[in-house]
């Protein structure tokens, strides 16, 4: 994998998310979170009115401080990243994460329709979950839910469509092209497949998985 | 060393504040007080600082015992402010001797109340703020709800208010923003075009109600199904006010928990100055949205912050002195 690669700017729409927030989209097939991360990063540094940053797949969320103008700050945004027509990414050896071995027990509720809807039996999706080493894309929903990427597509699967009120903490879910742990019981849309005593996040609330960190998980 | 001693816990009472800025890309939400336009004029009918701490709860308040002479404030929803066997009106200041007690057990309409008090509370930030995120066991006390017999500790301040004024309404968010509660504004959100007609219409046309399952995260709508087919590819990052509409068609607007990102698709945002009032809506209670544009939430929103710097002077050249 090339350890530089280029964003081309001009394939980008920044749209009003809410009346003091700005999403940054970009057209991308694969996953860019890194760099939506990065240009995040340059943003918050550039402008003092950016008070925080979500990156996403292929998205930056900005959030301004709420006296902001929001139409004003939009356009000074969007000279700012039209004036580099294309950001060029290195990534960084010190992205190079730590590396974390979760223990799963495969036995979510959802694993069974999983399986079945992807046309494989119970064995052959827990192995196709296993095979692979995640990275940390990015960080959200609630503290240290951490989106794992890439899911293999034979798994991948979009939510569910009624979301459940309370998925434990601990539980190991898919949705699209991610894999992820619930660090916190709390509502949420995923499939879950598993259920880990990996903690996400220690009593003093720091996170446990940064981006960039690599995970691999295995079967018990 | 003074304290206060909750006798009864209220529901859901928990210690917020402005909520929690920077660290939303860890994954930190921003959380902070429910109705933040209440718990904000707690503070400024006491001249606290802005951010100081204020104790929030949901439905029926707590009841509290102070062991030191304090002046506090009460906001938020229209509450019977008992001190030992004298009953007010909320929306005011009121001075609690030692070994009074408070109780705010009964509420009259609204959801969601404040008790500030004038001084500061003895509470750990962290991440920058005191605000309690109970799903992850974060900030407040404990990162829970307040129980019967806790202790907190605070540190109440000397307050020149003119005497006159104590124990009277003063302040009223409702009049305040002059909106009412049966009109909720709202600004086409992000996925707005990719809806078919048919739902756009429902959802400005339709009644909703606050369904029981809301939370702090959220507040859930029900109203007749608006079933469709629009689909969000990835999650995005999302913000407090944003209504989102899953596939099962119906509403969801993130409140002051709600998640860093989503992955559903976006149908409309409430705009900030309209925050205060959805959050006063109660269960059961029946609202429509009104589509206005986003050049008019931004206006109304300036016209809330100068409205807040008004109150601010008048208040205090009028009442309070120091």
């Amino acid at each position: 994998m090339s350890n530089i690669y280029q964003v081309n700017c001009i394939s980008k729409k920044i749209s009003v998310l809410s009346d003091s927030s700005l999403l940054i989209e970009f057209y991308s097939e694969k996953d860019i979170s890194d760099f939506s991360f990065k240009l995040g990063k340059k943003l918050k540094e550039k402008f003092s009115f950016i008070i925080d940053i979500v990156p996403t797949f292929s998205s930056v969320a900005v959030y301004l401080s709420h006296d902001a103008n929001i139409l004003h700050y939009k356009k000074l945004i969007e000279d700012f990243i039209n004036n580099q027509s294309n950001l060029i990414f290195k990534k960084d050896s010190d992205d190079i994460g730590v590396l974390h071995t979760i223990h799963v027990n495969y036995n979510g509720k959802d694993l069974q329709r999983v399986a079945e809807e992807k046309k494989l039996n119970n064995k052959e999706l827990i192995d196709i979950h296993t095979n692979k080493i995640y990275i940390v894309q990015f960080l959200g929903f609630v503290p240290g839910f951490a989106y794992l990427g890439s899911l293999d597509k034979r798994i991948s699967l979009p939510r569910k469509i009624n979301p459940d009120k309370n998925v434990p903490k601990g539980s190991v879910a898919i949705a699209e092209n991610y894999t992820a742990i619930y660090p916190v019981t709390s509502p949420g849309g995923w499939n879950i497949i598993g259920h880990t005593n990996y903690e996400m996040i220690n009593e003093k609330f720091s996170i446990k998985l940064k981006p960039g960190d690599k995970v691999k998980f295995v079967s018990i | 060393m003074a304290y206060l001693k909750i006798i009864k816990n209220g529901i859901a009472s928990t210690i917020q504040d402005n909520g929690r800025f920077f660290f939303r890309e860890s994954g930190i939400p921003v959380s902070g007080a429910f109705d933040k336009l209440s718990a904000q004029f707690a503070n400024i009918l006491l001249k606290n600082k802005v951010n100081t701490p204020v104790m929030e709860f949901f439905f029926s308040g707590p009841i509290i015992q102070f062991d030191v002479d304090v002046f506090v404030s009460v906001t938020g929803a229209n509450i019977n402010v008992y001190i030992d066997d004298n009953a007010y009106r909320s929306g005011g200041v009121y001075l609690i001797k030692s070994g009074s007690i408070l109780n705010l057990s009964k509420f009259k309409g609204g959801r969601v109340g404040y008790l500030a008090i004038r001084g500061t509370w003895d509470i750990e930030l962290i991440y920058g703020s005191s605000s309690t995120y109970t799903p992850c066991k974060l900030g407040g006390l404990s990162g829970r709800y307040l129980k019967c017999n806790d202790t907190l500790i605070i540190n109440p301040n000397e307050y020149d208010i003119k005497k006159n004024i104590l124990n009277k309404k003063i302040f009223d968010v409702a009049y305040f923003l002059k909106l009412n509660m049966n009109l909720i504004p709202f600004v086409k959100g992000l996925d707005w075009d990719k809806f078919e007609k048919k739902i756009t219409n429902m959802f400005l046309s339709q009644v909703m109600e606050i369904d029981k399952e809301s939370s702090r995260m959220g507040l859930r709508l029900k109203t007749i199904n608006m079933y469709h087919e629009v689909e969000r590819k990835h999650s995005i990052g999302v913000d407090e006010g944003i209504i989102q509409l899953p596939k099962n068609g119906l509403p969801i607007i993130l409140m002051a928990d709600g998640q860093i990102t989503g992955g559903y698709p976006i149908i409309g945002f409430v705009p900030k100055y309209a925050l205060s009032i959805l959050s006063q809506i109660n269960i059961g209670q029946k609202f429509k949205f009104e589509l206005i544009s986003l050049e008019k939430a931004k206006k109304n929103n300036k016209k809330m912050l100068q409205g807040i710097k008004k109150f601010k002077k008048n208040y205090n050249l009028k009442y309070a002195n120091s």
